[in-house]
């Protein structure tokens, strides 16, 4: 980047940062100028987005009571030992250059943050494994403090989904992102769903807003800035700008169903368009096909996710606790049905029943968590 | 047979977190180690080429999520395996009644043709909480083979997959016989990146996009 750029880039944050300044210093603050901000500018700064993220969430701050915390972040939960190993081997991103002592520490405040905001749920929002590479952003971003405000939050809001005991509703929410790639880049869509491969391949990327796959702080939490003010599937839109960036890539894979969830697996989210741009070009394809756009003309029934029906109090998303009723009758339950193996996940149920008396008597991994225990029944 | 195509031999990896999936697959795969390896989120896909018995192999290696909560994904990535390796760790008793819930579930889902064989991993470490005995007793009881790992030392590995890989071949070589025509294959794919073993007869390049 010659000096002139450099420069030229300074004065951009600069102004980024000033607008951002501005509308958080006025007495009430004005939530759509904000939201606005952090989809198509960013938020600019660790100081402006420990202060904007709260309130684009519709946090207090001054709800935060230390002691409480203090008791959460020891406190056990259903998932305290995958906690414990899931953070025992973390925080390898961000930390370049760091000593293990100060990777240490910081691994001990992930861990209380973790706990918390779990222990904070009382058994209603669970721990997965992913929850914790969003918990690093946060930490790393905005301290320990206002990342338990926000994390505890998310939980139960854009997080929904994920924290529900199975991640049965986030296979459903991933059945949406291939109409979406459609209609993005048509190409790309027909080349992806000739290879055959189902969507997981973006589950990382959903349950972890990117934090797993996207190594760099600045990248990332520019990315944030775009998920904390919007819907909660806007990650699935990033998701497939992110494909189309790509697709010179994508489209010499060859037409392999494992061969393309390799590419898309190890795919460098910010190799072809940086944060900035993704989440730019995400805010522009979410207004030109909301979830509910696509849900209706697929016809898509969402029965165990929460996600789609996501809506604004206040300014601020929020997600319905409980699956909305299908628009659509049986027959586009069938939709569900059409990828390879989740017939094959159901049969798996049945089994799950008949093993359930001895998982019932081996409690192994918490309370009530036995073998099969969280899958519930596919029909 | 295969048209000058290798075999493909689909392995799906099973286990508690933490038990060293990932790290096996990537010993396995690249002769690697990572002390700081972090928990697997999705599935991830490796393949290496090989040479058992006279014949060239691609082993297609699916390396899974080890949380309770994923495992409903498992059986997207077992239905259609040559073989589940299930993994635990030797200092840690759940992780191997996790591998007794995977063989029971394997048993009845993943039919006769998917081989079961269990690792006992971390062998590097020395306060072990399952004992030899009991895990030995346990795979033979269940027709499972029974290895004992260590990724981080590499123990174990090579014999593992050698005798997975070999029992497979035959186990195909079987249903050929007893099924002249209509066999079904798992080879579908092809390419994709290659790492060459040590006795590997040669490294073909990716001709893919990874």
């Amino acid at each position: 980047m010659s000096r002139r750029h450099r420069r030229r880039a300074k004065d951009l944050e600069f102004q980024r940062a000033a607008a951002v300044t501005t509308l958080l210093d006025q007495p009430e603050v004005d939530l759509d100028r904000l939201r606005s901000q952090a989809c198509n500018k960013g938020l600019s700064n660790r100081e402006l987005r420990s202060k904007a993220w709260p309130v684009l969430l519709g946090i207090d701050q001054a709800t935060f009571a230390k002691a409480e915390y203090e008791s959460l972040a020891v406190g056990t939960h259903r998932d305290t030992s995958v906690v414990d190993v899931d953070v025992q081997r973390s925080l390898w991103s961000y930390t370049e250059g760091w000593s293990d002592e100060k990777r240490d520490c910081s691994r001990a405040q992930l861990k209380s943050l973790l706990n918390a905001a779990i222990g904070h749920h009382h058994g209603n929002a669970f721990y997965y494994q992913g929850l914790h590479d969003i918990a690093s952003v946060l930490l790393f971003e905005i301290g320990e403090r206002p990342a338990f405000l926000v994390l505890r939050c998310l939980m139960t809001n854009h997080l929904r989904d994920f924290t529900r005991p199975t991640l049965e509703p986030v296979m459903e929410l991933l059945e949406l992102l291939m109409p979406l790639l459609e209609q993005a880049d048509l190409e790309l869509y027909r080349h992806v769903s000739s290879s055959g491969a189902p969507p997981y391949f973006a589950l990382s990327w959903l349950i972890t807003w990117f934090a797993h796959n996207v190594p760099a702080l600045d990248q990332i939490t520019r990315l944030f800035d775009l998920f904390v003010a919007s819907h909660p599937l806007m990650p699935l839109y990033v998701a497939v700008i992110a494909m189309r960036a790509s697709r010179i890539k994508l489209l010499k894979c060859d037409l392999d169903a494992a061969e393309m969830h390799r590419a898309l697996h190890n795919l460098s989210i910010t190799a072809f368009a940086s944060a900035d741009k993704l989440a730019h070009e995400a805010a522009v394809l979410f207004r030109q096909c909301p979830p509910s756009a696509v849900i209706h003309s697929r016809k898509i029934c969402m029965n165990k996710s929460c996600a789609a029906e996501a809506h604004e109090v206040g300014g601020h998303w929020q997600v319905p606790e409980v699956p909305q009723p299908c628009k659509f009758g049986s027959s586009s339950r069938l939709r569900l049905w059409s990828y390879q193996g989740l017939s094959f996940a159901a049969a798996a149920v049945v089994l799950g029943v008949v093993l359930s008396t001895r998982a019932m008597s081996d409690r192994s991994f918490g309370t009530g968590s036995g073998f099969l225990a969280h899958m519930p029944p596919l029909l | 047979m295969y048209g000058g195509q290798p075999q493909t031999i689909k392995v799906v990896l099973l286990g508690e977190g933490r038990v060293g999936k990932t790290s096996l697959a990537q010993r396995y795969v690249r002769s690697s180690f990572n002390e700081g390896q972090a928990a697997t989120v999705q599935a991830a896909f490796f393949t290496k080429a090989v040479r058992v018995q006279g014949q060239e192999i691609e082993v297609a290696l699916w390396d899974t999520a080890g949380q309770e909560k994923f495992h409903s994904l498992g059986p997207i990535y077992y239905r259609d395996a040559h073989a589940a390796l299930l993994v635990f760790d030797i200092t840690d008793t759940d992780s191997f009644k996790r591998v007794k819930r995977w063989v029971d579930e394997l048993h009845a889902m993943a039919g006769e043709r998917c081989q079961l064989v269990i690792a006992a991993n971390k062998q590097d470490l020395q306060h072990r909480s399952v004992s030899e005995e009991e895990a030995q007793e346990f795979a033979a009881s269940q027709g499972a083979a029974y290895f004992q790992t260590s990724a981080k030392t590499g123990l174990g590995l090579e014999e593992l997959f050698t005798a997975l890989l070999s029992s497979v071949l035959d186990s195909l070589k079987d249903q050929r016989l007893h099924a002249a025509q209509g066999m079904q294959t798992t080879g579908r794919r092809h390419g994709g990146l290659v790492v060459a073993s040590q006795d590997s007869i040669s490294e073909r390049k990716s001709s893919t996009c990874c």
